[in-house]
C-alpha cells in the first residue's frame, strides 16, 4: 500500500533510533511524573489539611493563592506552557532541546494536575478515621503520614497511573518542539516527510505503552487496596 | 474523673446564625463508673462527647479530666491528655488499609508511649486476646463482622491505657446479640481494668444493662440525671418519660384533658371500638398508649385514651365505651404511673 521507500525508512528507524527513542520516552514519562509527585503530593495534602475546616487550617489568603496558581498553570495549554518554561530548562539542565530539556516543563505542567488528583483522593479518606486519630492524640503530621496517605494509598496509586499516562502524552507532544523520544520520530519522519508507516508505527507503540502502564497500574492498585476482599 | 462545668456549644450555621447545641451542661462522672448519656437523635449527645475530648471546642465552660482543665491546655498538652481518654464510635473508624493488629498498634506508634515495634506487636496481641479475637490479628477490617470490628476498635482504644473510654453509639450499628456481647465486654473491662466508661446512646436498654448512673439529654440540656433505677422507674421530666416509655409517645397531639384507661379482657377481635366511636358518634379520641394482643379471636391488653376537650363529647365517649362488652373503663390522672 505504501511505497517501498517508506517501509525502508521505517526499518532503518526501528534498527537505529527506536530503542533510544523509547528509552527517552520512558525517561520523559517517569522522571517528570516523579518530580510532579514530589511537589504535587505535599501540595495536594496541604489543600485538604489547610482548608478552613481541615485538620490544620492555614491562613486562607495563602490557600487561595495556591489554588489560583494551580488553576492558572492548569489552564495554559501544554505546548504554550512548554515554550514558556523552556528558559527555565536552560537554567536547570543547560539546554532547550532534547529529551532532558523537556523534563522540567513536563514536571511543571504535571504537578498542578497531580496536586488536584491528590487533593481529591485525600478528601475521600473517611473523616471518622481522621477523627479517631485525633481523639488518640495524633499530631497533624502523624495524621498525614499515618492516616491520610496510607488510607488514600490505592487512590494515590491510581492517580500515579493517570499522571504517568498524561505525562507520556505530553512527552510525545513535546516532539513538536524538538523534545525527543517517540513523539519526535513521529513528527519529524511521520508528519514532516510525510511518512505514514512511521507515523502509524509510533502511534501504535505509544498506544501499547499507555495500555501497559494502565494495566500494570490497575494491578498494583487492586493489590494494594485492602478494602475489598 | 470527668467534670463538666457550664458547658455551652454554639454552632455557626451556613446563614451566619448561631445554633446552641449544648446549653449549660454540668456533669460529674466518677472514677470507675459506667455513666450513660441518653437522648433522642439530635439531642446533642455526640457534640457533648466530642466536647469531652475537645474534638469540638466548647464555646464556653470547662472540661476537667482528673482535675485538669482541658480547655486551658496548649495543643501539645491536649494531645497528651487525649491519650488518657479513648473513644469508640458507631462506625468503628478503623484504618481500612491496616490489619487488626496494625490498627491496635496505631496509638502505640504515636509517641509518648514507650516501645519498639516488637513490643507494640506483643502488646497488640495481648489486647486482641482481651477482646476475644486472638485469631484475627492479620485480618483487615473489611474481612471482619461489625461486632469484630468494634472489638478491634475497643482493643485499639485500650492500647494507650486510658482512664476513660468514651463510647458514642458504640452498639447502634450492631444487631441485638452482638450488642449484648459488646456491652458485656465493656462491663468486663470496667470491672477488670477499672476504666471509667461513658456510654452515649439513644437506646434505653443499653443504659439499663450496664450503666450505674445516667443523664438524660434533650435539646442540648441535661434534663435530669441520677441512678438508672431511679430515673427509669420514675422519670420526672417530659424528656425522661419520652425516653423511658417510648410506647407512651403521642400518636396525635390533640389536647387531652381527661384520660381513660381501657382494659380489654376478651373484647371480640375485629370490633373497631375507636373507629366506631369516631364514625358513629363523631367523637375523636387521642390514643396515648396502646398495648394489646389477641388470643384466639379475643383481644386483651390495655389502651390509654385522651378524651376530647369538649365536656359533652367526653361524657358521650365515656358512656359509649362503658357499654362495649369486654372492656373496662377507668379514668386516670397520669398515665405514666
Ligand atoms: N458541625 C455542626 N454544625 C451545625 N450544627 C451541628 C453540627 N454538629 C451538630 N450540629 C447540630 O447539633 C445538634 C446535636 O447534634 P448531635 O450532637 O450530633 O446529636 P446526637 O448525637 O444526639 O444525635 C443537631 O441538631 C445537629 O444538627
Ligand atoms: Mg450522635
Amino acid at each position: 500500500m505504501f511505497s517501498e521507500a517508506s517501509w525502508e525508512l521505517l526499518r532503518n528507524i526501528m534498527e537505529e533510533e527506536f530503542l533510544t527513542a523509547i528509552g527517552e520516552t520512558l525517561l520523559m514519562t517517569f522522571v517528570p511524573t516523579l518530580l510532579a509527585f514530589v511537589i504535587g503530593l505535599p501540595l495536594g495534602v496541604l489543600l485538604v489539611t489547610g482548608d478552613k475546616d481541615g485538620i490544620h487550617p492555614m491562613p486562607q489568603p495563602l490557600m487561595q493563592a495556591i489554588n489560583v496558581i494551580i488553576n492558572l498553570l492548569r489552564s495554559v495549554p501544554f505546548l504554550i506552557l512548554l515554550i514558556m518554561v523552556l528558559p527555565l530548562s536552560k537554567l536547570v539542565v543547560g539546554t532547550r532541546v532534547g529529551c532532558k530539556a523537556m523534563l522540567v516543563p513536563l514536571a511543571v505542567a504535571a504537578f498542578p494536575f497531580v496536586a488536584r488528583l491528590v487533593e481529591t483522593s485525600v478528601r475521600e479518606v473517611d473523616a471518622g478515621v481522621v477523627e479517631a486519630a485525633q481523639a488518640m492524640g495524633a499530631s497533624t503530621l502523624q495524621i498525614v503520614c499515618k492516616v491520610l496517605i496510607p488510607e488514600a494509598k490505592p487512590a494515590l496509586l491510581s492517580n500515579l497511573t493517570v499522571a504517568l499516562i498524561t505525562v507520556c502524552g505530553y512527552g510525545a507532544m513535546s516532539g513538536a518542539v524538538g523534545g525527543g523520544g517517540l513523539g519526535t520520530i513521529a513528527i519529524n519522519y511521520g508528519y514532516y516527510r510525510p511518512n505514514p508507516p512511521v507515523l502509524y508505527a509510533m502511534v501504535i507503540v505509544l498506544i501499547l505503552l499507555v495500555q501497559i502502564i494502565q494495566s500494570i497500574g490497575n494491578q498494583i492498585v487492586k493489590r494494594s487496596d485492602k478494602r475489598s476482599r | 474523673m470527668i467534670e463538666i462545668k457550664h458547658l455551652c456549644k454554639d454552632f455557626t450555621l451556613a446563614d451566619g446564625s448561631k445554633f446552641r447545641a449544648l446549653d449549660d451542661v454540668n456533669l460529674d462522672i466518677g472514677d470507675g463508673e459506667i455513666f450513660g448519656i441518653i437522648g433522642l437523635s439530635g439531642a446533642g449527645k455526640s457534640t457533648l462527647v466530642r466536647c469531652m475530648n475537645l474534638l469540638e471546642r466548647p464555646t464556653s465552660g470547662q472540661v476537667l479530666l482528673d482535675g485538669k482543665d482541658l480547655t486551658a491546655m496548649r495543643p501539645k498538652e491536649l494531645r497528651q491528655a487525649r491519650k488518657g481518654m479513648s473513644m469508640i464510635f458507631q462506625g468503628f473508624n478503623l484504618l481500612m488499609q491496616r490489619t487488626a493488629l496494625e490498627n491496635i498498634c496505631f496509638p502505640l506508634e504515636l509517641g509518648g508511649l514507650r516501645g519498639e515495634a516488637a513490643w507494640r506487636k506483643k502488646r497488640a496481641k495481648e489486647l486482641l486476646e482481651i477482646v476475644g479475637l486472638p485469631d484475627k490479628a492479620d485480618a483487615y477490617p473489611s474481612q471482619l463482622s461489625g461486632g469484630q470490628k468494634q472489638r478491634v476498635a475497643i482493643a485499639r482504644a485500650l492500647a494507650s491505657d486510658p482512664k476513660v473510654l468514651l463510647c458514642d453509639e458504640a452498639t447502634s450499628a450492631l444487631d441485638p446479640t452482638t450488642t449484648q456481647s459488646i456491652l458485656a465486654l465493656l462491663k468486663q473491662l470496667n470491672r477488670d481494668l477499672g476504666v471509667t466508661v461513658v456510654v452515649i446512646t439513644h437506646e434505653m436498654r443499653v443504659v439499663q444493662q450496664i450503666c450505674g448512673r445516667v443523664a438524660i439529654l434533650d435539646g442540648g440540656v441535661i434534663q435530669e440525671s441520677g441512678d438508672v433505677a431511679d430515673i427509669f422507674s420514675n422519670p420526672r421530666t417530659e424528656a425522661g418519660r419520652r425516653l423511658v416509655m417510648p410506647e407512651g409517645k403521642k400518636i396525635h397531639s390533640l389536647p387531652a384533658n381527661r384520660q381513660v384507661r381501657l382494659t380489654f379482657n376478651g373484647l371480640s377481635a375485629g370490633e373497631p371500638v375507636i373507629s366506631t366511636l369516631a364514625v358513629e358518634q363523631g367523637i375523636k379520641v387521642n390514643i396515648i398508649t396502646a398495648d394489646t394482643h389477641s388470643i384466639g379471636d379475643e383481644t386483651f391488653g390495655e389502651m390509654v385514651l385522651g378524651l376530647p376537650e369538649d365536656e359533652t363529647d367526653a361524657a358521650r365517649a365515656l358512656i359509649y365505651l362503658r357499654d362495649v362488652p369486654g372492656v373496662t373503663v377507668e379514668e386516670v390522672t397520669d398515665y405514666v404511673q
